[in-house]
């Protein structure tokens, strides 16, 4: 074995091919192909096997795994958007968005983590676009924010947890108000700012034609809370001043400095809608 | 080598299951599970404090746990991950696991994750490169290495070391243990055309603490190791043939693609409790049936 074959056989190049091999794009003759410039390597110098057929079907349980095991799990992360926009379609996009951004993280919480961006970023720009074709490109993004919110509510820390934490103690603000107590939404909450009501989605059915079951709203934007009770999800529509108050909390805040900072006569209107929906962190001190 | 544990450290825990999302609900409102234990993935719990930490924490206040991950990523030539095992550190840490497992395998290069268990040529160099990989996680776990046999679809023609020999030089120089994936060396078996027997009798029988039991599916020339059916009367032969020869084997299933009801698992397990107690072999289902992409090593949730 000269220098050079040693080289393109050592442990690092296995890996280096395989790899290539398994996440690169085409079919396994491109695939072997990248694999090769990139390794400097061949299938007959990697894999044992009688033939090229076996080669190839012996190859084809990674590749195949690959891409059908990761479709699987953003299947299971973004169910409504593979509703939305039918099979195909999706394990389009999500085969796309796995090619090109192939996970670098040890754990599958974060595969889902860049789709809606990348469906964003795949848009196609087209001017002059009626509200319907605006909506039909515009929604899968939306459809993937609210999912991806929607996942994270259930995986991060909420407001069960009493005793984890030193300092957070959920539930209702207790009254004479504790000017001196923090109030923090917790980690499960997010706020989003969408274009379409998505969620009205959910009860489309599996027929959904989104035309029927959306109730297309343009010219405001629609201020959703996603996080849980008790383990379950929850979504709550929020007005403007909701979404700007608990906006205010996502960083740990003094319950008097929250007050200071919103008009007197809404002071109370507020405390009432906190107590209410009781979905913060709150830390008597 | 981290001697932080003996062998009484590694306890006969019985017969267990792989804790799954889909059994959460028939868990909690059972108080009888007719299992002895759980196994846990460990990359399904770090950074978790939704519903299934706190289904995991109602359980092990019941049964003992251990802990089983895929991306420790031990065959690679990347670095370790130190982040991932600061975590992994964490939660055994916070679980009191009874042992904590991974693959002899690597999981990507240059960074990706493939999140599949991919396998090693098996010579010299990655030997030497394993073995220290596994004294340097036991050092930073500070716990002794737990390894999985994995399932494979193909070799390397760099490969001169089979598979039980590896693994055996692998506990002669790192004190790790073994946790035997019966169905995954009946699938290799097939798939490389070896005899199953031959390497369990060559395994080194006294470093085996764990083993697991599945179900594959044929397609094509190949069998694969998918999770998703009952155990093949081959693998409950070489159960058999594998617990006559150790003395403490805790032995569990895993299931993780058309998982069936808790209660058609408990049955499954019965069956392996009932072979270990002198029992026949059960007929077990026929790997004929195919299916056009059967995935290896599913995604267990
Ligand atoms: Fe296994």
């Amino acid at each position: 074995m000269n220098v050079h074959e040693r080289q393109t056989t050592s442990l690092e190049n296995v890996q280096s091919w395989l790899t290539q091999v398994i996440t690169s794009r085409g079919d396994l003759a491109s695939k072997l192909k990248q694999a090769e410039s990139v390794a400097g390597s061949t299938v007959h110098k990697m894999i044992q096997a009688q033939s090229v057929d076996e080669q190839q079907e012996r190859l084809s349980v990674y590749v195949t795994g690959y891409v059908l095991r990761l479709v699987e799990c953003l299947k299971e992360e973004y169910p409504l958007l593979n509703r939305f926009l039918g099979d195909e379609l999706f394990e389009t996009f999500a085969k796309a968005y796995l090619i090109d951004y192939p996970s670098k993280s040890w754990t599958l919480h974060h595969l889902g983590e860049g789709f809606s961006w990348y469906l964003k970023q795949t848009q196609p720009i087209i001017d002059d676009t009626t509200d319907i074709e605006s909506l039909l490109l515009t929604l899968p993004a939306q459809i993937a924010v609210y999912e991806r919110a929607k996942a994270m509510a259930l995986l991060l820390r909420g407001t069960e947890q009493q005793n984890r934490s030193r300092w957070v103690i959920p539930g209702v603000l207790k009254q004479p108000l504790n000017y001196e107590s923090w109030i923090q939404t917790p980690p499960c909450m997010t706020l989003l700012s969408l274009d379409y009501p998505v969620w009205s989605l959910e009860d489309a059915g599996s027929n959904m034609t989104f035309t029927q079951s959306i109730n297309i709203s343009f010219d405001k934007p629609i201020y959703l809370l996603i996080s849980r009770k008790q383990y379950r999800p929850i979504n709550i529509e929020l007005e403007c001043w909701q979404y700007e108050l608990l906006s205010k909390c996502q960083d740990m805040i003094k319950v008097g400095d929250l007050l200071a900072s919103i008009p007197w006569s809404s002071r109370d209107k507020t405390l009432r809608w906190l107590n209410e929906i009781d979905v913060l962190n709150v830390c008597e001190v | 080598m981290a001697n932080n544990q003996t062998v009484d450290a590694f306890p006969h825990l019985g017969f267990g299951i792989g804790l799954r999302t889909k059994h959460y609900e028939w868990l909690l409102s059972h108080s009888e599970w007719g299992v002895d234990w759980f196994e846990i993935i460990s990359e399904n719990f770090i950074g978790n404090e939704g519903y299934g930490r706190h289904v995991l924490d109602t359980i092990r206040t019941v049964v003992p746990i251990v802990m089983h991950g895929v991306s420790l990523n031990l065959g690679s030539t990347d670095a370790l991950n130190l982040e991932y095992l600061k975590r992994l550190k964490q939660l055994a840490d916070e679980l009191n696991p009874k042992w904590v497992s991974d693959h002899l395998c690597w999981t990507g290069h240059a960074g990706i994750n493939t999140h599949d268990l991919l396998p090693l040529p098996l010579n010299e160099q990655s030997l030497e490169h394993t073995c220290n990989r596994v004294e340097q996680v036991q050092e930073l776990l500070q716990r002794t290495l737990v390894i999985e046999n994995p399932s494979s679809y193909l070799e390397f023609k760099q490969s001169t070391i089979p598979e039980w020999a590896f693994l055996s030089e692998l506990v002669d120089r790192t004190g790790c243990r073994l946790l035997i994936d019966v169905n995954n060396i009946h699938v290799c078996s097939v798939n490389h055309g070896y005899d199953p027997y031959v390497y369990l009798n060559q395994l080194p029988v006294e470093a085996i603490v764990q083993c697991h039991l599945a179900g594959a599916t044929a397609s094509g020339n190949l069998l694969i190791d998918t999770h998703s059916k009952p155990i093949a009367r081959e693998v409950w032969a070489l159960y058999r043939h594998l617990v006559n020869k150790t003395d403490a084997l805790s032995t569990m299933i895993e299931w993780d693609a058309d998982i069936p009801e808790f209660p058609t698992l408990v049955a499954e397990l019965n069956k392996a409790r009932a072979i270990a107690a002198g029992d026949d072999i059960p007929e077990g289902l026929s790997q004929k049936e195919t299916s056009d992409h059967p995935i290896s090593n599913p995604i267990p949730i």
